[in-house]
């Protein structure tokens, strides 16, 4: 089923490498990007969304508290946290807010992961 | 330099040991990133001025570099400096395959910040799990520009101890000379070695290590 995905990253080669490897195995997603919280924030108001793509480490707002505030208003959509930072703690404070965690770099391989953990 | 900021020398080989990790986790992620074999090690780890790494630094005409803030266990900023053709080169094995040539120059900036990013949190994951810490790591900034530049990102003055580990970086049809810089402040100096005490099981040393231009 077609899906509007939402991608937060404050780098523009992960947003594109992201939307690039989804796009090949799902040809009919729509993407809705963002480099930042409060970005995101306003898109996920403005347009409809099923799933959502969120860095961890970004400039103003992390990627934790954008999923947080995401789930207060969309207690359905499905997240992944997407980073870099490898540290224990973000499996658990991920879960926490109902986001599962991915680890990066951004690659064929783990963008199946993430799209396993949307459809799951 | 302050006399008192020493490593003794099993401090050093456990520095050495774990950048050495580090850096494993580092090139398993670029490995994946670039698509390429990729082989890092860390030959030195040593203490340094600022005044050193700029005569260390004179014959690259240019360097690119990503910082990073780190905080929480331990206070500190790192940087990651690469030549800037080499990093050109990174950046081609990494979205060749995705996108046309002409505009992977355009996206040099972003994607080698994302590369030092992805690199800089292997390694600080590595370190963090074998001291058993939580280390926070600011978004990364990109710095491209004479070696001087490089060093006004500490505005610490010239009593900031560096720590300077080399990494030797192949691919399988390049060799990127590649520099990780730690700034440690007395505080932080003394919170390392603290932490590697717990790990070595012994009270903090402070026997002489050999300085680089100190």
């Amino acid at each position: 089923m077609a899906k509007r995905m939402l991608i937060v990253d404050d780098s523009t080669t992960s947003r594109l490498m992201i939307r690039t490897y989804v796009r090949r195995v799902r040809p009919d997603w729509a993407f809705v990007e963002a480099a930042g919280g409060t970005e995101a924030m306003a898109a996920v108001f403005k347009e409809r969304v099923d799933v959502a793509s969120i860095d961890y480490n970004m400039p103003g707002m992390d990627g934790l508290t954008l999923a947080r505030r995401i789930r207060a208003q969309l207690p359905e959509l499905r997240m992944v946290i997407f980073t870099a930072n490898i540290q224990r703690h973000l499996t658990t404070e991920s879960a926490e807010v109902g986001a599962g965690l991915v680890i990066k770099p951004v690659t064929e391989g783990s963008v199946a992961t993430m799209l396993r953990h949307f459809d799951a | 330099m302050p006399d008192r900021v020493h490593f003794s020398e099993p401090e050093i080989g456990f520095l050495k040991d774990l950048f050495d990790r580090g850096a494993h986790r580092a090139a398993r992620s670029l490995s994946l990133l670039t698509d390429q074999d990729v082989a890092l090690s860390v030959p030195v780890v040593r203490l340094a001025t600022a005044a050193a790494f700029a005569e260390q630094m004179a014959g690259l005409t240019s360097i690119c570099g990503v910082t990073q803030r780190l905080h929480g266990a331990l206070e500190t900023s790192a940087m990651l400096l690469f030549a800037e053709e080499k990093s050109l080169e990174i950046v081609r094995y990494m979205l060749e395959r995705l996108m046309p040539y002409e505009v992977l120059s355009e996206l040099h900036q972003d994607a080698i910040t994302e590369v030092g990013n992805i690199m800089l949190n292997a390694c600080v994951g590595s370190i963090a799990k074998r001291l058993d810490v939580v280390i926070g790591v600011d978004p990364p900034e990109f710095c491209l520009g004479p070696k001087e530049s490089f060093f006004a990102f500490e505005a610490e003055g010239a009593g900031t101890t560096y720590l300077d580990v080399r990494i030797d970086l192949r691919m399988i049809a390049t060799s990127v000379e590649t520099v990780w810089i730690f700034a440690l402040h007395e505080e932080t100096f003394h919170t390392l070695k603290t932490l590697m005490a717990g790990r070595l099981g012994s009270a903090p040393v402070g026997a002489e290590l050999e300085l680089a231009g100190g």
